[in-house]
């Protein structure tokens, strides 16, 4: 196998035009909680909605390590949260890979620390039920 | 102190237990390192600030004395009112604010049980390499498509 690069993953977010912006050297970390799988769920009180409804289910979390009002980077990005409901085309890539999600950021929330740094979180979800699929 | 409160969410229809989690992580003590206003296009440092001070607390008066005496930054005064003013500082000066880069450095990839509200089955978190890290959430996401298409 090829050696990785030492900074191999991107991520990209749309802004509230719908302009993709990079945002990659602003995150300090990021999760994907997806749906464990149709089996966990298949009980005789469910109902075949609501097992749709949790296949297509996916949150999302994006760190960043600082703030940072640079143009087009991540305060510029996410700043409109509160005041915009958009869906923003969330792209991960890593290695060759894309994964690409239409998410709905809920917040966009900063947290002052002891030693004067400001890092932020910004929660998302799916908005379109479609499921992600790394390309 | 950290000042802090969790962000608001919308919570998934069913329990954390039926989640599991990818994440990257570049922790900031071990990933990251101090970088200039230049580096990051600080829109302070492009555009030039503005201050304001309150000269009636105790907070505004070591602001002052800190920028009139060891910030060696340049400023004019351009408001006071009621002693609390108002500096201007020219473009191409360093802000006072802190900017971070990313090192050149592997990110830690892992898969853990749950989501944000917690891992209910205590499933232990996985490091990988990037490339299975990939290959499993690629395989997990194809899976649940496939589920999703047969409904």
């Amino acid at each position: 196998m090829a050696k990785e690069p030492g900074f191999p993953f991107s991520v990209s977010v749309d802004d509230s035009a719908g302009v993709v912006r990079d945002i990659s050297n602003d995150i300090s970390n990021l999760q994907y909680a997806t749906p464990r799988g149709v089996q966990d769920i298949t009980g005789v009180n469910r109902s075949a909605i609501e097992r749709q409804l949790l296949l297509a289910d996916m949150s999302c979390t994006l760190n960043g390590a600082a703030f940072n009002d640079a143009a087009n980077l991540s305060h510029s990005v996410f700043k409109t949260v509160p005041s915009s409901s958009v869906n923003r085309t969330t792209t991960l890539a890593l290695s060759g890979q894309t994964l690409a999600a239409e998410l709905l950021f809920s917040d966009y929330a900063h947290t002052r620390g002891q030693d004067g740094s400001l890092t932020w979180t910004a929660p998302g979800v799916l908005a379109d039920g479609t499921v992600p699929t790394w390309t | 102190m950290n000042i802090t409160h969790e962000p608001f969410r919308l919570v998934p229809k069913v329990g954390a237990e039926n989640f599991k989690t990818y994440g990257v992580a570049r922790p900031i003590a071990t990933h990251w390192r101090k970088a200039t206003c230049k580096e990051i296009g600080c829109a302070n440092f492009i555009n030039g600030w503005r201050t304001t001070i309150d000269l009636n607390t105790p907070l505004g008066q070591t602001q002052a004395k800190y920028i009139r005496d060891h910030s060696g930054r340049k400023y004019t005064v351009v408001g006071q009112m009621n002693n609390v003013v108002t500096l201007e500082f020219p473009a191409g000066q360093k802000c006072f604010g802190e900017h971070k880069r990313p090192l050149e450095r592997e990110p830690i990839f892992y898969i853990k049980g749950g989501d944000f509200r917690g891992n209910p089955m205590g499933i232990p978190t996985q490091k990988l390499r990037a490339v299975d890290w990939i290959d499993d959430f690629g395989d997990h996401q194809n899976k649940i498509a496939d589920q999703k298409e047969k409904g």
